[in-house]
Order: C-alpha cells, then structure tokens, then sequence
C-alpha cells in the first residue's frame, strides 16, 4: 500500500477527519524534536516546544498552500516556535566559543578501537552538539531533515547565499572537532562504513 | 570535492533523529482535542475572480460568435448587433479568439483539479 501524501492528510484533516493529524505527528515529530533540540539542549523543554509545534500547525493547517513541502512549512513553524521560545525565557542559544571547544575537546580524547555504524552516528552526533545552535540547525536541516540551502533560507529567514556560506563553514568546523576529537581515529569512523 | 569531505558528507547522511518521547504524539492529539482549525486569511482562489473569468468568457464569446456569423453589412439581424460588430475591426477577432481559449483553458484547469480533490479525498475516507 503507498504512504499517504503529505497533503492529502492535510486535506483530509481539513475536512474534520481529525484524527489523521496523528499521522503527520508520527511521521515528523522526530525531525521536529531533533531541529529543536539543536537549538534548545534541554530534552524536556525541547519536548515541550515540539508539542507546541503541531499544536501550532494545526491550528494554522488552512493557511497552508501547498507551495512549499509540508515539512518545509512545518520546520518553519518549529524554527519560530524555538527562537520565540528562547526570547521570551531570555535564554541565549548556546554559541560554543572556540577556547571552550578547545577544553572541551582536550579532556574528550576518545579512542575508537572499533568502530561500527552506531558508534559513528553517537560521534558524529556529539560532534554537531560542539557547534553553534545555529550552525547545528543548519546542518541537521540539510543532512537530517533532507532540505534544499533554497528551503533552510526560507525556514531560517536568511539568504541562500548566507546559508551556503554558514553550511560550508559549519561542514568545516565539523570536520575539525571530529578530527581533534578523534585524532587519527577519525579515519576508521570515515572509512569503515 | 575533496576525498575527505566526501567521506564526511557520507558519514553525515548516517545521521538519526532523536526521540521524543513514546506518549508525544498522544499528548499532541490531547491537545488538539476541541481546538478549532482557524479559517484561512484568503481563499487560495477567490470565487469572485473564477466568476468573473466565466462572465468575461461567455461575454467574449457571444461577441466572438456575433463577428464570426453575422457579416457587418447584414440586413437580417437586430440593428444593435448590427452596429456594435460593425465597430471591431476584422483582426482582433483572432485576438478575441485566443483570449477566448486562454480563458477556457484556465477554467478547465480550475474545474478539474477541484474534481481531483474531491475525488482523492472520497477515496480517503
């Protein structure tokens, strides 16, 4: 049986066949949680604007036009949702100041014996947590979540051409930790896949 | 790119989304519970502009026909046909022709795709 499109649940929803919204949440609450968690590190309180997310979506469903991808139209949502989020509780989204990375880095020297597929999603998810809040959206946005630079502009507000620069830099700084995290065992989490 | 940001771009598509937790998506659906979807700001096609477009179609085509089968200088037709076909110049019937079928088809579009979604949302439920 083919999964059901995207729209066509909204369309369903639409009509008062509420219960299909639990579909959209199950399909995309993940993507949403993880976005979020990158830019507010507290599970609960991560948790918590996630919620507030669908609950958001669905109150707004009408105004979706289907000119953008639903998830691209959700994630928006949740990067306003999560900014809005931070203003109001006056918490500053965690920028990672290089000297702080640095001791961090230098008391996480992790020896990788052996590496197998999990082991390099853990690292390379420890990674992205080092970066700054806005360069581990990005990141997640487009390797995770499966959004064009185009698309992140739109989510983010920003310009494609700031996002291709922030992406590329935050695909260094990446690199970087993974390396002095790793030292030469970088290599085994990049070749033994 | 290079070989190394190669490597790493593959390891980035390894990446997994974390977790909420297993009661997220009930605690949503609770949430949703007696919330009403607000309408939308506008119509994504206001009626008024689909109305107008088949006013305007039909009325071009009444003078489309008018042109075509009633020559200028006939005797048999009402003096007002007459008069007010006498005044368009032989050309723009061609123009009013195609602005004619532009309209048609832009109708049809609109019809179909309204026939779509009805039917797509009958098979859903």
């Amino acid at each position: 049986m083919h999964e059901l499109q995207d729209t066509d649940i909204v369309q369903s929803v639409l009509l008062g066949d509420k219960t299909r919204y639990a579909i959209l949440v199950e399909r995309y609450q993940s993507f949403v949680f993880t976005i979020i968690g990158r830019l507010i590190p507290t599970r609960e309180e991560a948790e918590d604007v996630a919620q507030e997310v669908f609950v958001k979506a669905y109150l707004s469903l009408a105004g979706f036009k289907g000119n953008s991808k639903f998830s691209t139209w959700l994630y928006t949502i949740a990067h306003t949702t999560a900014i809005s989020h931070l203003r109001k509780n006056r918490i500053e989204p965690l920028f990672v100041d290089d000297e702080k990375l640095s001791d961090y880095l230098d008391n996480k020297q992790h020896t990788v014996n052996n590496t197998n597929t999990q082991d390099q999603r853990t690292a390379i998810n420890n990674a992205i947590k080092q970066l700054a809040a806005d360069d581990a959206e990005i990141i997640t946005l487009f390797y995770l979540a499966g959004q064009s630079t185009e698309e992140i502009a739109a989510i983010t507000n920003l310009e494609i051409n700031n996002i291709k620069v922030k992406l590329h830099r935050a695909r260094q700084k990446l690199k970087d930790i993974v390396e002095r995290t790793y030292g030469k065992e970088a290599q085994l989490l990049y070749r033994e896949q | 790119m290079k070989q190394e940001e190669r490597e790493l771009d593959e390891l980035m598509r390894k990446l997994e989304a974390e977790q909420p937790s297993m009661r997220f998506t009930k605690n949503v659906m609770e949430s949703i519970v007696g919330l009403q979807i607000a309408p939308s700001a506008g119509r994504y096609i206001n009626l008024l502009v689909v109305r107008s477009i088949a006013a305007l179609l039909v009325l071009s085509l009444v003078i489309a026909c008018m042109y075509v089968l009633i020559s200028p200088g006939a005797t048999n037709v009402p003096f007002a046909y007459n008069k007010l076909t006498s005044h368009i110049p032989h050309s723009y019937a061609w123009y009013i022709v195609g602005f004619n079928i532009i309209l048609l088809l832009v109708l049809a579009e609109l019809w179909l795709s309204s026939k779509r979604r009805i039917k797509y949302l009958e098979r859903m439920n």
